[in-house]
């Protein structure tokens, strides 16, 4: 409560400061303001606002300071690489910097979820400030259209969450998920309520761009600005992940017998669907797009597992490392390409000539997104496999080795034009934004050999 | 001894290389020291005895991965083949015209490090962690600096891999959720625990990891391609030791852990390594390019040692021991000296070769050694081990046995007509220059040829070490 408190004014605060017309400052004061949000996120004590005796339809246990750290961990590197994006005239970037941590008080909100109420103006915080954070390069048509699309497909999704939310209320008379499960089970197993989980779950599984709900994934990807996309693939996907390990892996882990079978189902279609589609991609974002379809295929076998601590661990660090790796990318692109949005992989080659530091930290980045051993990568990958092979999700597992492999193709890609190319590419050298992707690739490493370190920091927030 | 030293010495040749830089002599003399003291620290375990040579650290905690190393009796000839074809490698590399590359040579010893690793591991994920690791170096390695098609056979040979090591993975995610104990150590699985019908999946999911890797017959299609576009340091790697370790996953978890799976599949798999030592054979015999009859001797011989592991004998077995070992040493020989040939008549085909035996007689000497070893004659290093894994497959299927003897005169034939073509007859182009030796090279040549006479003569040295591990291995049959 305390950090939506906080993250809340800190929202004001840079709105405010936008008329000092000051890029250098706005960007500053954003991320030191998020920096303290952590801080206060993981030293107070988060009920230090909640006034006894109101229920406040949220809780602040374990789960969600874990998953709203790492939402606002990773959004700080975000805001510090869109400074190229941002000086550009057209672009305010009081409002960009705003609208984003507005959108971060809904992540977590999202994170902390245990009633109907907090879940549906959690996702349309986040969802709205999305909208226009997608659009947020005015003069780029295809960011206008990224947003349009955004916003029709994303207000459609809504409409099937909260039509979902009604049945289910309509079945147990309740809003809160905490007390669904304790209802009656002829209630429990009623189609009212079938029908209601089905379309929470379809909204669900649109939101973590899970296929066959994944067809804006793509081009809303490629159409927004860079940081705005990176934003998009980590921090949504944090947060949409958390929405779902609240409400079907803690409140309604008992009904698995009418959820489960269509997370199966858009596990597989996400792993065939990711993997297939990215090997033939010429763009960079979209590629990225796709195999960011295909990890939510893999956090999703963490889910199907059903064991709740191994759940938990599985997914938060998977996501780490999914995230870590997706902004070292963005960190190097980002300061080669500044604001160019339209990435093809062939503007890769030869440009561990020109900046091979660069080179090597992309290298890293997508070595662990392959799951390769060395990078952080493939023990996120052994943390979701283990409980799912214990589950005996044996034809599940199957499917994601061979998407692992496809994955190694296309990953392997842009590895190819980096190293292996004699044409010279038109980058930026060394600016200044790259110690990012270094921080990064020293992480994927890290955790690549010691990861119980890392685990056992991720598992003490 | 214990074995974190001899982890930790490529680790640190690793960080030198990269600051030593182009200087060619320094290069040479940390790859000679690194031979020596991975050299000694081996001796030293052997003296002091295998059963003192072991740690065990918990390394993931939530999932029960321990850092276990240990030397064995098993891995003890693999680690000596590492050191030996590391070297050749790193001299192989040194020995080009054009300046060495630090990034080559440091990611020749990571790669040692990462086969130390797969030798001494005793827990299957961290055997596992290095066994793929391994393949990135020499990816890099290959695809940097091999000609042009190199980056497409790599990259083939790295997914080829890839997907046989994660159906490896799959597998040992299903012994561990089926094991009582919850760890991957290499004791806490036993041969009887899984059904028999478990046993023919992961019998076929290690197989074929490690068939993919060696590479074994039907899943060779990476091999030729990759060892004739990659440079020679790095096909040397991929020859003279990355293959072996296919072989010694055979025997310390295929053989002892599945024999159920090996009893069902046995038969298949040797019939197919068996033709594999024919085909190889086959078209070694017409190739015009020096890489590929290497290539495909190599696809040859290991075909034979690939059906010597299945026959569940302990002779075969210790002939496969052999084998391996001169196998290593041969073709990472061959492989060197055939770059010299190469060079010196600036085309890899052998119809435009011919008389290089004048342009230096000690090369000739060298390459006659080397292929004398890789024919097996008597008094050599490959004929100890193929005559046992021969006499193992003649007890098993008499007829298969008969059938891969063919190898004896097949192997002569090529490696024959490549003596005969490369060396022998008329020079074809005009050059005077003698071939440049220097001493740094010959110096790891001559030690490499003298290991072929040595183990020749005395292959006890190999098998006194081994003997009573191989026959615990065969304890389920």
């Amino acid at each position: 409560m305390l950090t939506l408190t906080l993250l809340s004014i800190l929202g004001l605060v840079v709105l405010f400061t936008g008329f000092a017309n000051n890029i250098g400052l706005n960007r500053i004061l954003a991320a030191s303001g998020l920096l303290a949000c952590l801080g206060s996120l993981l030293f107070l004590p988060e009920n230090l606002l909640m006034i006894e005796g109101i229920p406040t339809l949220m809780s602040f246990d374990s789960v969600a300071i874990k998953f709203s750290t790492l939402a606002i961990g990773l959004t700080i590197p975000v805001v510090l690489f869109s400074g190229s994006f941002l000086r550009q005239e057209h672009v305010q970037s009081a409002e960009f910097l705003t609208v984003m941590i507005f959108s971060l008080v809904g992540v977590v909100m999202l994170t902390a979820i245990t009633h109907m109420l907090t879940l549906f103006v959690g996702l349309e915080t986040m969802g709205i400030c999305l909208y226009i954070l997608a659009g947020s390069d005015k003069k780029s048509s295809t960011s206008n259209e990224a947003a349009l699309k955004y916003l029709l497909l994303g207000a459609f999704a809504t409409g099937l969450v909260l039509f979902g939310l009604a049945m289910m209320y309509g079945a147990t008379g309740t809003m809160d998920f905490s007390q669904m499960a304790g209802v009656s089970g002829q209630v429990l197993d009623s189609a009212l309520m079938k029908i209601g989980i089905f379309f929470l779950v379809i909204g669900i599984l649109f939101k973590i761009s899970a296929a066959p709900f994944h067809f804006w994934a793509p081009d809303v990807y490629e159409g927004s600005p860079n940081p705005v996309m990176a934003y998009m693939s980590v921090v949504v996907k944090i947060a949409s992940f958390a929405a779902l390990f609240r409400i079907f892996g803690m409140y309604l882990q008992p009904l698995s017998f009418i959820w489960w079978d269509m997370f199966y189902y858009a596990a597989i279609a996400s792993l065939i669907v990711g993997n297939g589609l990215a090997l033939v991609q010429s763009s960079i974002k979209r590629q990225l797009a796709y195999s960011s379809i295909s990890h939510s295929g893999f956090l999703l076998i963490a889910v199907l597992s059903l064991r709740g601590i191994g759940m938990e661990n599985g997914l938060i660090f998977y996501l780490f490392i999914y995230g870590i790796s997706v902004l070292a990318t963005f960190g190097v692109l980002i300061s080669w390409f500044g604001i160019q949005s339209d990435l093809r992989l062939d503007q890769l080659k030869g440009a561990a000539k020109m900046d091979k530091s660069g080179a090597i930290v992309l290298t890293i980045a997508f070595l662990s997104m392959a799951g390769i051993p060395l990078t952080g990568g493939f023990f996120a990958k052994l943390f979701v496999f283990t409980p799912g092979m214990e589950s005996g999700l044996i034809q599940l597992l199957v499917i994601a080795i061979v998407a692992s492999v496809v994955g190694a193709a296309y990953y392997f890609v842009p590895i190819k034009n980096l190293w292996f190319s004699n044409e010279k590419a038109q980058i930026e050298e060394n600016a200044p934004i790259q110690w990012i992707g270094f921080i990064g690739a020293g992480l994927l490493l890290l955790s690549g050999i010691f990861p119980d370190l890392i685990q056992h920091i991720l598992n003490s927030l | 001894m214990n074995p974190l030293y001899l982890i930790l010495i490529p680790i640190g040749a690793s960080a030198l290389s990269l600051v030593l830089g182009k200087n060619r002599a320094l290069q040479q003399a940390l790859a000679g020291l690194v031979l020596l003291s991975t050299l000694s620290v081996l001796y030293l375990a052997q003296v002091s005895g295998f059963e003192h040579g072991r740690i065990q650290h918990q390394w993931i905690e939530s999932l029960g991965i321990y850092f276990a190393l240990a030397y064995t009796q098993l891995n003890f000839w693999f680690l000596v083949l590492t050191s030996l074809v590391v070297f050749a490698s790193q001299m192989a590399h040194l020995s080009k015209d054009e300046e060495p590359r630090s990034d080559v040579l440091s990611m020749i010893f990571a790669l040692q490090l990462f086969l130390f690793g797969v030798f001494l591991a005793q827990d299957l994920m961290l055997f596992y962690f290095f066994f793929e690791a391994s393949i990135l170096p020499v990816y890099f390695i290959s695809s940097r600096y091999g000609s042009p098609a190199a980056v497409r056979a790599t990259l083939k040979f790295f997914l080829f891999t890839l997907l046989g090591s994660l159906f490896m993975l799959l597998a040992i995610l299903y012994m561990r959720s089926e094991s009582s104990s919850g760890s991957f150590l290499f004791t806490s699985f036993n041969p009887n625990q899984f059904s028999n019908s478990a046993q023919q999946y992961l019998f076929l999911a290690f197989f074929i990891a490690f068939a993919i890797k060696m590479p074994l017959f039907p899943f060779h299609s990476w091999q030729a391609d990759t060892y004739t576009e990659s440079p020679v340091e790095s096909t040397i790697l991929l020859s003279g030791i990355l293959l072996k370790m296919g072989i010694y996953g055979m025997l310390i978890l295929v053989i002892p852990m599945f024999p159920a799976g090996v009893r069902e599949w046995g038969q298949v798999f040797i019939a197919l390594s068996v033709f594999g030592v024919i085909y190889g054979a086959a078209i070694a015999m017409v190739q015009y390019d020096i890489r590929r009859v290497l290539a495909f001797s190599s696809l040859s011989h290991v075909g034979l040692i690939g059906a010597g592991l299945l026959a569940y004998s302990d002779v075969a077995l210790e002939g496969v021991i052999l084998q391996m070992f001169a196998h290593g040493i041969n073709i990472s020989g061959l492989f060197f000296i055939s770059e010299y040939l190469i060079k010196q008549a600036g085309t890899r085909d052998l119809d435009q070769m011919g008389g290089l035996s004048q342009k230096s007689f000690s090369l000739t000497i060298l390459f006659f050694l080397f292929l004398l070893g890789s024919i097996a004659i008597p008094l050599t290093n490959g004929f100890p081990g193929e005559f046992q894994l021969l006499m193992g497959l003649f007890q098993y299927s008499p007829w298969l046995g008969i059938l891969s003897g063919l190898t004896i005169i097949f192997s002569s034939v090529y490696m024959f007509r490549l003596f005969q073509k490369s060396m022998l007859g008329t020079l074809n182009n005009s050059q005077t220059s003698a071939i440049k030796l220097g001493s740094a090279e010959s110096i790891s040549l001559w030690l490499l040829a003298s290991l072929v006479l040595i183990f020749g003569l005395f292959p006890g040295l190999i098998s006194s070490i081994t003997k009573t591990a191989l026959q615990t291995l065969l304890i389920a049959y």
